[in-house]
């Protein structure tokens, strides 16, 4: 059971995870977060504190890439799996992605069948830039 | 006194320029140089009167005169001629701006009129005459460098001193017992042959200078063409590099612009297609949802309505993302995100994973004939997926009963994947519109729901992994499609990290 952080200001986005959280309620604990306001404070006051972060990437008032850095500043985080949850799947989009040092991509839409396996291999510490 | 008047006449040899700058020998070169004696005489006249004897003029003039007049001494005949002659050569010289060559031949002048000033008992003897005229001649040739022609005037000279010998004529010509009217006789002889020797010599010069001169002009018209051109050349040449830099700007610009255009339209496509998933995200998700019951069970006409919505959906996300990479195809700017050690068996079996649900309802067997270990690749993970995906929907889709198989192994550095089904096959005249653009085969077509991009960017990814695509088909009885992608590439991980 993993503890998911989970950043999305799009409400559908929002609903299908907690959707698919309420399916599959052995796999994970979801806490959500409609914006990044004072991501950092939030983040370190989280308990418990989260084993993996999806972040959106058009997220305001802080982007995603800005949230990485913020949660990367910290110690305890700096090993917690940061994947982007995101719509923006260009080939360079990914490219900015990677660089940034994020540790996989989940592309919306979601194919939630694979959602699982996804989760189980980025926990596993792999990187994962599947896009369908 | 003597040795003054001499000298005053030997500058009587400035008339002589005229005889030698004269064009031809002959009569014509002799009537020149009577003009040029005589205007000799007048001015070795004014230059004795004025310049040599200015104490005594009317004395010094009447020697002169009366030395021209009364008495031809064959001294004074030998000193004008030779004087008259190395005269002439300065003239020519300065005439010609050999400055140097005129200093050389006064030089010479003065040293014939001292050595002539000093023979004497023998000033007079008509012998001298004779010697000195290969000493003229040799002058005038040697100035020239015509080296032959003064080996020629001195054997002609020696010659006639031979003559002379033979004849017993030397003996009483240097005798000095001479008549006036002898002395008078051989001196205007001499004289004439000095004459002529020089206006031939300087003549035959003269041609050789008028050819040196026409030469020197055809080289100059040369040289001046040569420098107009090398001119119009430069001009030319600065045009052109002008014109070059030019093109290089508007080239540049032209880059510039084209690139920029590239930007938009990828920031176009970038954001079109976040602004199509993004609504699809909750489309084809919000729709499963329903299908399985999670908010409820619906009612068979319900369930099939929500299914028409995923389907619908993930139709559409299958085209945003044909049309997006056959953009890129198009454009060129198809990049694959190479990763190493791909693990191709896990990706092939993704593969069979998603198309399994298309065959539920269908009685196809899906088989996969995996060996247990298939060696590490490097490639683009989501396009090999892409490909595998593709070819296996295809042969899932077209099939409607029988099997579909899949088959991996290696040989000779490449990987072969094979996707064998039992479906109707391809048409022998559908065989080119499989790797078409928005072409599809006539099954493709009735069937419905294709874009007729699927195939051809396949084979654009499998060609971007430096692999073949291909297909053997038999209608009625099946289609195999072949992957073949090399174990060793040139492609290279963006990134290992």
């Amino acid at each position: 059971m993993w503890n998911v952080l989970y950043v999305e200001d799009d409400a559908a986005s929002r609903s299908i995870l907690r959707l698919f959280q309420r399916m599959n309620p052995e796999l994970m604990k979801l806490t959500v977060w409609e914006d990044s306001q004072q991501f950092e404070e939030r983040l370190l006051a989280l308990a418990p504190q989260p084993d993996l972060i999806l972040l959106d990437i058009h997220v305001k008032p802080s982007t995603g890439f800005e949230m990485l850095i913020m949660a990367r500043k910290h110690s305890n985080f700096d090993r917690v799996p940061v994947v982007a949850l995101t719509a923006s799947v260009m080939n360079e989009e990914i490219e900015l992605l990677q660089k940034a040092g994020f540790q996989g991509v989940i592309a919306k839409p979601l194919k939630l069948e694979e959602f699982p396996v996804v989760v189980e291999h980025i926990m596993a510490g792999q990187k994962t830039w599947y896009v369908w | 006194m003597a040795a003054i008047t001499r000298f005053a006449k030997s500058l009587t040899a400035v008339g002589f320029s005229y005889a030698d700058e004269s064009d031809q020998h002959t009569a014509r070169g002799l009537i020149r140089m009577v003009w040029g004696v005589m205007i000799a005489m007048i001015l070795s006249l004014f230059l004795s009167l004025f310049v040599l004897s200015p104490g005594t003029p009317q004395n010094a003039a009447l020697r002169v005169g009366a030395l021209y007049i009364t008495r031809p001494h064959l001294f004074h005949i030998v000193a004008f001629v030779i004087t008259t002659g190395a005269t002439g050569l300065i003239v020519q010289a300065i005439r010609r701006g050999e400055l140097r060559r005129a200093c050389v031949t006064f030089v010479i002048l003065l040293l014939a009129v001292v050595v002539l000033n000093y023979i004497p008992q023998r000033y007079d003897d008509p012998i001298v005459i004779l010697f000195s005229l290969p000493l003229i001649a040799a002058g005038v040739l040697l100035r020239e460098r015509d080296l032959r022609n003064t080996i020629v005037a001195i054997l002609i000279t020696l010659l006639v001193l031979l003559v002379l010998r033979m004849l017993g004529l030397t003996e009483s010509l240097s005798r000095g017992s001479l008549g006036p009217e002898e002395t008078f006789a051989y001196s205007a002889l001499a004289l004439i042959v000095s004459g002529l020797m020089i206006s031939y010599f300087s003549g035959h010069q003269r041609l050789l200078l008028d050819r040196n001169l026409t030469l020197t002009a055809d080289l100059r018209e040369l040289n001046t063409a040569l420098e107009r051109s090398k001119a119009e050349l430069q001009v030319a040449n600065a045009d052109l590099e002008k014109r070059v830099y030019e093109r290089t700007e508007q080239l540049l610009l032209a880059t510039q612009e084209a690139e920029k255009a590239n930007q938009v339209k990828s920031a176009f496509l970038a954001s079109m297609s976040h602004e199509l998933r993004t609504p699809l995200n909750a489309i084809i998700n919000f729709s499963k949802f329903l299908r399985n019951g999670v908010v409820g069970p619906l009612q068979d006409e319900q369930l099939e309505l929500v299914v028409g919505i995923t389907d619908s959906g993930e139709h559409l996300l299958n085209l945003i993302n044909d049309v997006l990479d056959m953009s890129k195809i198009e454009s060129g700017s198809l990049k694959l995100f190479v990763e190493p050690d791909l693990d191709v068996r896990d990706i092939i079996e993704t593969a069979i994973r998603y198309t399994r649900p298309m065959l539920a309802e269908k009685p196809v067997e899906l088989q996969q004939e995996l060996p247990p270990s298939l060696p590490l690749m490097v490639g683009d993970r989501k396009r090999l997926l892409q490909i595998f995906l593709n070819i296996l929907a295809n042969a899932c889709k077209f099939t409607d009963q029988g099997h579909v198989r899949v088959k991996a192994m290696t040989e000779d550095g490449q990987l072969l994947v094979s996707v064998e089904d039992t479906g109707r096959g391809i048409d022998p005249s559908d065989t080119e519109n499989v790797f078409l653009p928005f072409r599809q085969t006539e099954s493709g077509l009735r069937q419905g729901g294709g874009t007729g991009l699927g195939m051809p960017i396949c084979r654009n990814l499998v060609t971007a992994h430096e692999g073949r695509l291909w297909f053997e088909s038999q209608v009625g009885v099946g289609t195999t499609f072949f992957v073949s992608l090399p174990l060793q590439t040139s492609l290279e991980p963006a990134r290992s990290k």
